[in-house]
């Protein structure tokens, strides 16, 4: 089963992941990155680790589509989902080459992944900041509303303004599930982790 | 300008131009959006309609990805046609052709004689000639019994299963084997006799070995007008196994790295006619590669660096050395 994370730069895709591992019970991270040689390179990443290497609070950090493994024990079973944690991708046809690249590869995962979580900054709705909604994330849920199973994550909702950007969400994108996200407060996990183990059954 | 007004055909078309700059993110979900929409339309009514009814270019596409076997796919394509001009100079008040649609298979083992049988059987049901196009797959053990009577008995319960759909008995040529005294005789006067009675409901197909087929239809000169049709499977050759080799690792998510297809193909070649009675075609290529798979198990295990799934996919050629012995 493959959970695929997408969305704009710097929304917090990436510490999402990580938070939601921890809060799963996970104390390291399988983390397979491509080493740039057309190989790849298996790191066992501790959380903080994790949170440190992967991450950056202001520029966006993620610059390569990278894997983990969340591990989750249901009942006498132990269910495995394959995360992708993929770049974000910024608004407009980017002039840089690999940029490109890596938006084609993202949206290839779109088509083959299981689940699709779209991550949207609910703290940024009606700013000019490049993690603000715009045409992509309104595309990306016309899309998403064909797909099987897919989630849009209003993140960030423990920062100012975002309850105001929920509804403004909630008002734009109509029949798809939203659900209200915070990785500091962890608000909305439970729901995340319901979700996935709903689609997986 | 000109770029926007063309019309993506596919998925993979649209991440080329997000590649070359010709589509933004935004853009391109709706393409995807777009192309999403009837394609899972239609596989739904596809499978809603695979219990109802097959159509016959389904089944003949399935045949035709198969490796190789050029000549049966002629043939059953031939079929084809034929069962469908029957079938519309029925509808126009023409005289309609008797045909019995019985069928010799011979071949080696894993030659893909099954397989096809189980098609052929789609197929027919697909044409409406068949009502259900099920196989019912049997040997000399299944028909023959032990003692007198025993054997029509058995026999005519094996063809009450199979009605509807196909009789496939394999290495029929057992059942001639025992001589003038021996039960399998009875077995086939049963089933001719049945084959007389059921001719609306029943296919029956016959395989075995290429020379012991040849020697049975010799011992039974009736069986020959029987079988009209008689297809023949020849060996797969090198590159075909190799062809087979790459579906099957792709099937169970393995890939085969460069220097192990090209082992393979020296290695199946140097051998060609070597297996040809005995080792079985596709079904050696699938012990070679299940070979392969565990000594990959073994050489991974063997390694302290944690593994990517690059490594834990790839099957290399020391992966498959030793393995045809």
């Amino acid at each position: 089963m493959h959970l695929v994370t997408v969305g704009k730069p710097n929304v917090g895709k990436t510490l999402l992941l990580i938070n939601f591992a921890a809060y799963l019970g996970l104390t390291e991270l399988r983390v397979e990155l491509p080493d740039g040689e057309g190989g790849q390179q298996v790191k066992r990443l501790s959380l903080d680790r994790a949170r440190r290497d992967l991450m950056s609070w202001s520029t966006p950090k993620t610059r390569v589509i990278q894997t983990a493994i969340l591990e989750q024990p249901v009942g006498r079973q132990r269910l495995r989902v394959l995360a992708v944690d993929t770049p974000g991708i910024p608004e407009g046809i980017s002039p840089n080459p690999d940029q490109r690249h890596l938006t084609a590869l993202t949206l290839e995962w779109l088509t083959t992944a299981q689940m699709v979580v779209h991550v949207v900054d609910a703290s940024a709705v009606h700013s000019t900041r490049p993690e603000s909604p715009g045409a992509f994330d309104l595309a990306l849920a016309r899309y998403g509303h064909q797909l099987a199973s897919y989630i849009v994550v209003a993140n960030k909702m423990d920062k100012v303004g975002s309850a105001e950007g929920l509804r403004a969400i909630r008002d734009a994108y109509q029949d798809v599930p939203i659900l209200p996200v915070s990785c500091i407060t962890r608000r909305g996990f439970r729901d995340l982790k319901q979700w996935i183990l709903r689609t997986m059954a | 300008m000109a770029s926007r007004e063309m019309t993506p055909s596919s998925f993979e078309e649209v991440f080329h131009w997000v590649e070359q700059g010709r589509l933004a993110p935004h853009e391109a979900l709706e393409w995807m959006a777009r192309l999403a929409k009837p394609a899972e339309i239609s596989s739904a009514r596809r499978e809603r309609s695979d219990h109802l009814e097959e159509s016959p270019e389904a089944v003949l596409a399935e045949l035709d990805r198969m490796v190789g076997l050029y000549e049966i796919k002629r043939v059953v394509h031939d079929i084809r046609a034929f069962v469908e001009v029957q079938s519309l100079r029925k509808e126009a008040g023409l005289a309609v052709n008797q045909q019995s649609w019985h069928m010799i298979f011979s071949g080696a083992p894993g030659t893909g004689k099954t397989t096809v049988a189980r098609l052929i059987g789609r197929l027919f049901k697909a044409l409406d000639v068949l009502p259900k196009g099920h196989m019912i797959e049997a040997e000399r053990a299944d028909l023959v019994g032990e003692y007198i009577g025993h054997t029509a008995q058995k026999t005519r319960e094996v063809i009450k299963r199979a009605l509807g759909g196909v009789l496939f008995i394999d290495e029929a040529y057992s059942l001639a084997r025992g001589g003038e005294k021996d039960f399998g005789k009875e077995a086939i006067d049963t089933l001719v006799a049945a084959m007389e009675n059921y001719r609306e409901e029943l296919l029956v197909i016959l395989a075995g070995y290429p020379d012991e087929m040849a020697w049975f239809l010799n011992t039974n000169p009736g069986l020959m007008s029987r079988f009209p049709i008689r297809l023949e499977f020849k060996d797969y050759s090198a590159i075909d196994m190799v062809h087979i080799a790459r579906r099957m690792v792709r099937e169970r998510d393995y890939i085969l790295s460069q220097d192990a297809e090209q082992g393979l193909l020296t290695l199946l070649s140097e051998n060609e006619g070597y297996w040809h009675k005995n080792a079985g075609n596709a079904r050696m290529v699938r012990n070679l590669l299940e070979h392969a798979m565990r000594r990959q198990a073994v050489r991974l295990v063997g390694r302290n660096i944690p593994l990517s799934r690059h490594d834990l996919m790839t099957l290399t050629w020391s992966d498959f050395e030793g393995g045809l012995d």
